[in-house]
């Protein structure tokens, strides 16, 4: 069974005045039981959107949406001790302490003080466990809402932007979290705008855009599918090269070094047939490297 | 439902507004307790004996030869026999500055409004303040059945309200306790536990009802500061306007029926064929209406 089946998921806000406003236009995503999935977006793209729907937390216009097998919308409190969230900035009461926060929490699914010691040094909080969260910095309160979607030991852990508002130490303790996360077993759901972040973390992933998913798949997938036909050619006579590339029809883009041509790897053999009939010899030639966030800018480059 | 009601009576009792209330409510009665105290004095029997004679004589004098209270060209002579009895009786009374032990229940009457006023504001703020800090999110994505939610919330700062009310009650008879150790009648008069108790118990009513009502405005409206803003327009306004123009509307109205609950008399306030017990089954009728309202809506609302 999938942990997450999205599908055509809609969702408009109406407004007293103009149109309405569409936020998810038809989204269909799949997430499979265990493993760590990446969801990527522009700002609006509807990530958030998607992830409220997904909790229960706002109302589908349209489609379906179902988390560990039950509807979102009327049924997640059947399941709603399986998995835990975290959404945007998490939401706590400021005049309690973490210990409190967590303690209060706990009750409400019987769960007991040592899981929420256990919770507090993992999240790297057992030292101001007893401050008010009032006096927290964003990244101790960012710290305290994983805790919050730590503590029933969920089987499905939805984080919406879990690095926000993170030291660099911070997010990289949040990285190796979520690794050791799905090493476990258990399905991590993660929303973020640090792509590097995804292609290190991930298995898989979704890319957001204009309010549907345009991607998704394992990363290697997505990352092939979205490979930039581009080619880096370097040569002695950098002008002369792209005078000869250009004359024999390819798209030529001339940089301090190199040149890159619009040519996918599997047509490499055009560059150095043309370049040796021009009497110029290749020092160097290499597809053009491609990571995550390439194909992210050019799959959202649109909405952005 | 037990431990979520435990929870949010916790979650309450640790806000800091809580403590500020409190805060009022000290420095108020105290306040209410030196002033008594300075304004009242011991008198012994003797001299009540005495001041009892001496207005005896004063108003066998009055009746005698009339005050000349209606100034030049007033015609005293002319009143009919019992006002001039009233009138002397009301020139001979005698000074009693003792504290009138007998009259607690009705200054404890005196003190529910603003103690129900400070329970309303603390009802609005309960789930009023659950919107900007997304408290309410998170608990959502732990307890996803929001009419528990919101039921457990209302229970809880009913509870939490009752408690404020007794307490400050209580607070109040304790700064009076000098008052009627030291200056006091002593003489409670036949029924005196009955309307304490009473006064009490409907006084308890009265917070339950505009803690809920104050609970479930914010929860319509999102916010405390425009529940608070729109109650205070209302009341100032609407019920001002029609109560003044419109007699036969004021059993309608929540101020009059709460004073005529608050009362224990029938008709009390100007609000004519209103009687207790209908006065109190309207306003609970009028809070469980608004929740049952405010449950429907957020029920049905996309939350952030």
């Amino acid at each position: 069974m999938a942990a997450i089946e999205i599908e055509g998921l809609r969702k408009e806000y109406r407004r007293l005045r103009g149109a309405s406003l569409r936020a998810l236009d038809g989204v269909d995503l799949t997430i499979a039981s265990s493993g760590v999935h990446g969801f990527l977006g522009p700002n609006g793209s509807g990530k958030t959107t998607t992830i409220r729907c997904l909790l229960g937390l706002a109302r589908p216009t349209g489609g379906r949406c179902r988390i560990l097998g039950v509807d979102s919308w009327t049924e997640a409190w059947k399941v709603a001790g399986r998995f835990g969230a975290l959404v945007e900035l998490p939401g706590l009461t400021p005049d309690l302490s973490a210990r409190r926060q967590l303690a209060l929490l706990g009750r409400l699914a019987g769960i007991g003080p040592r899981r929420v010691e256990a919770v507090l040094e993992r999240v790297g909080l057992a030292d101001r466990a007893n401050d008010k969260v009032r006096g927290y910095s964003q990244g101790m309160r960012q710290r305290l809402g994983i805790g919050v979607a730590l503590l029933r030991d969920p089987e499905l852990l939805v984080l919406d932007e879990p690095a926000n508002g993170l030291d660099p130490a911070g997010i990289k303790a949040v990285r190796e979290l979520t690794r050791s996360l799905g090493a476990e077993g258990r399905t991590v759901f993660v929303s973020s705008h640090i792509l590097g972040e995804v292609q290190q973390t991930c298995d898989s992933v979704a890319i957001l855009s204009r309010g549907r998913c345009v991607a998704s798949g394992p990363v290697e997938e997505v990352l092939a599918a979205g490979q930039a036909a581009g080619m880096l050619v370097r040569l002695d006579d950098l002008d002369a090269g792209a005078a000869a590339l250009t004359a024999a029809g390819l798209e030529v883009l001339r940089h301090d070094t190199y040149l890159r041509v619009a040519l996918a790897p599997g047509e490499a053999a055009t560059i150095t047939r043309t370049l040796a009939g021009a009497g110029l010899y290749l020092t160097d030639l290499r597809p053009e490297p491609v990571d995550l966030e390439a194909v992210f800018l050019r799959l959202t480059g649109d909405q952005r | 439902m037990i431990a979520l009601v435990t929870s949010e009576l916790v979650r309450l009792v640790a806000r800091r507004l809580l403590r500020v209330l409190l805060g009022l409510v000290v420095v108020g009665t105290a306040l209410a307790g030196v002033l008594t105290f300075v304004n009242t004095a011991a008198t012994t029997q003797a001299d009540l004996a005495r001041s009892s004679a001496a207005s005896q004589a004063r108003y066998q004098a009055c009746l005698q030869d009339p005050p000349d209270v209606f100034g030049p060209g007033g015609r005293v002579d002319s009143l009919p026999p019992d006002m001039l009895a009233q009138l002397c009786r009301d020139q001979a009374r005698v000074r009693d500055e003792r504290f009138r032990t007998q009259d607690l229940p009705d200054i404890l009457k005196g003190t529910t409004a603003p103690l129900v006023i400070l329970v309303t504001v603390l009802g609005a703020s309960s789930i009023g303040a659950d919107w900007p800090t997304r408290s309410i999110t998170t608990l959502l994505t732990w307890e996803p059945r929001r009419v528990r939610v919101l039921l457990a919330k209302a229970l809880a700062v009913a509870v939490v309200g009752i408690g404020l009310y007794l307490l400050g009650q209580a607070l109040v008879v304790a700064a009076l306790g000098p008052a009627m150790a030291a200056h006091g009648t002593g003489l409670t008069g036949d029924g005196f536990a009955s309307d304490l108790a009473g006064t009490l118990a409907r006084g308890c009513l009265l917070t339950a009802v505009m803690a809920t009502l104050g609970f479930a405005g914010a929860a319509l409206g999102r916010s405390t500061t425009a529940v608070l803003g729109t109650a205070f327009g209302y009341v100032v306004v609407v019920e001002n306007v029609v109560g003044s123009f419109l007699a036969g509307w004021r059993q309608w109205l929540l101020l009059g029926n709460a004073i005529v609950f608050v009362s224990g008399q029938d008709g009390a306030g100007d609000v004519l064929d209103r009687s207790v017990i209908a006065a109190g089954v309207y306003l609970v009728v009028l809070a469980a209406g608004l929740l049952a309202a405010a449950v429907l809506v957020v029920r049905q609302r996309d939350i952030g």
